[in-house]
């Protein structure tokens, strides 16, 4: 007699994320008329919304090495990717929750899917900013390729914060309302819509002690001009995120079950 | 896991079945509780326990606590087909999702046999089908969820098709589906299945008659001199009792009956 745990083989794992990926990606753009085209037409959309305020002068921060909407552009995407990957994994058991309270499911296969779906999501937008560079003459460092090595640390730490997060939501709401305020104020509080060479006083404090500084300005600045912001630190935070998520992705596997039976129906 | 000291209690019916166990529990405890302010607490509490690699005391029950399986000891054998009975909140579920791995076992054991390498569970059998896909885009889906490859579920479609009758609706968003045309979809499904256990939790509701009736002769079958097992927790005793071997029946979390005179069992049941 043994205790019996549940062994998917590797296709069948791999079967289930091509299935709760194409779940994610396209069941509610079943729904719309022009289907799967609204992939597209989103990040468009939002390009366009920056040129408009742009041209309307809005948007005049002062001399910048690039165009401001094409720093803006960049930088907003690469918090989306952050964001989207935290709130993917917070609602975990939202999302699944019904699912996993009937089937065994491997934990990790969808904490995988959570975080392919956020690269998706993010990559669409990624190639039409690119197209804009392109077209607006800003040429791209030849290191662009290493570019979403740079960039996965961001994803993880969005993800180890969304599964914390997720996991102690599922019990009491509470957690969710100060999460998702207190990322939202990080976005003030990270170099996004600005550099974090502008900032003065009690911010360039913040922004200096803010993991979310290194992690965001070192694949932005890659891209731009081929250099990591402040290489030996970004190399620290990125070691040190990438242990979180391990941890906390262990953390959330071991106590799915313990959560879905305070959850129940 | 936690194992408790007390002996397994077994009717005597039990003793003449075949040896072979597929499944052991023994002195299994579940508890839950009843307050949401106290559950949102003993969950954050306990969480924060479990981050700092300590257990929770499982022995005793914490205020506004109750045992929803107390002591639960039985032996599934290979070729049993089990109706697993009692009434609503007599912790059917609680103690069929256990034994499919989905809640945690903190105090007594579960344990499968060796040879036990597929076990499929059914719980709220029209569940995980989503109305925007079509029914041979859920088929895929849900098969997904039991663990199959996609290569397994094409040498399976065929066989769901015909034998859910669903006929030219099978590409047909599942939300146009009635009741009883999903219910057939997930249930043959679930029988394409080559599984080594089969759990249904109520899995027949809503299905007319006539497929019922198809469902457990194929159910007969194929969990008998097979080496298999199935385990069927149901409040429709009498439709099933010519296919089962055995009864347990559950009231409040306590195994208070376990006869391979089922017939009988269903008749002392229902007169209780």
């Amino acid at each position: 007699m043994d205790n019996y745990t549940s062994t998917i083989p590797k296709q069948s794992k791999k079967f289930l994320l091509q299935e709760l990926i194409k779940l994610r990606l396209l069941a509610d753009l079943k729904r719309s008329l022009l289907g799967w085209l609204w992939l597209l037409i989103l990040p468009v959309f939002a390009i366009l919304t920056w040129i408009f305020m742009k041209g309307a002068g809005i948007l005049e921060p002062g001399k910048m090495e690039i165009p401001y909407t094409a720093f803006v552009l960049l930088s907003t995407t690469i918090w989306a990717l952050f964001f989207d990957t935290y709130k993917n994994c917070s609602q975990i058991f939202i999302t699944y929750g019904k699912t996993l309270l009937v089937n065994k499911l491997p934990i990790n296969i969808i904490i995988f899917n959570e975080l392919i779906v956020a690269a998706i999501k993010f990559f669409i937008p990624f190639i039409f900013i690119i197209a804009y560079f392109l077209y607006i003459g800003i040429s791209l460092h030849p290191l662009v390729f290493i570019f979403p090595i740079v960039l996965l640390p961001l994803q993880l730490f969005g993800a180890a914060i969304g599964l914390l997060t997720g996991l102690f939501s599922a019990l009491a709401k509470d957690f969710t309302f100060l999460m998702d305020n207190f990322i939202k104020l990080f976005l003030l509080l990270s170099p996004v819509v600005y550099t974090p060479e502008i900032s003065t006083g009690l911010l360039a404090k913040v922004i200096k002690y803010n993991p979310l500084t290194y992690l965001i300005s070192s694949p932005r600045n890659l891209l731009l001009n081929g250099e990591l912001y402040q290489p030996m630190i970004s190399l620290i935070c990125a070691l040190c995120v990438t242990l979180l998520f391990i941890l906390l992705t262990r953390f959330f596997v071991i106590n799915t079950a313990r959560i879905l039976e305070r959850e129940g129906d | 896991m936690n194992t408790t000291n007390k002996q397994i209690s077994m009717s005597t019916d039990e003793a003449t079945l075949k040896p072979i166990p597929l499944l052991k529990v023994t002195g299994l405890y579940k508890k839950f509780c009843k307050d949401l302010t106290y559950n949102m607490y003993y969950g954050i509490k306990d969480l924060i326990t479990y981050f700092f690699g300590l257990k929770p005391d499982y022995s005793s029950l914490r205020k506004k606590e109750f045992w929803a399986l107390h002591d639960i000891n039985f032996n599934i054998y290979e070729d049993d087909i089990v109706i697993l009975a009692g009434i609503n909140g007599s912790g059917k579920t609680t103690l069929t999702r256990m034994l499919a791995g989905i809640y945690e076992t903190e105090r007594g054991t579960i344990e499968y046999h060796k040879k036990i390498k597929k076990i499929i569970s059914v719980f709220a059998i029209k569940s995980g089908f989503n109305p925007i896909l079509t029914g041979r885009e859920n088929i895929y889906l849900k098969a997904a969820y039991y663990g199959m490859s996609r290569k397994e579920i094409e040498a399976n479609m065929n066989f769901i098709i015909s034998f859910s009758d669903i006929g030219s609706f099978i590409d047909t968003p599942i939300g146009k589906y009635s009741s009883g045309m999903k219910t057939r979809l997930a249930m043959s499904l679930v029988l394409s299945i080559k599984s080594d256990i089969l759990f249904i939790d109520e899995g027949f509701s809503f299905s007319d008659s006539k497929f019922k009736t198809k469902c457990y002769k194929f159910l007969k079958e194929e969990y008998t001199k097979k080496g298999r097992a199935l385990i069927i927790a149901t409040h429709r005793l009498t439709e099933i009792s010519d296919i089962a071997n055995r009864l347990i029946v559950l009231e409040n979390g306590k195994v208070i009956n376990t006869t391979v005179d089922v017939v009988q069992g269903i008749k002392d049941y229902t007169a209780n």
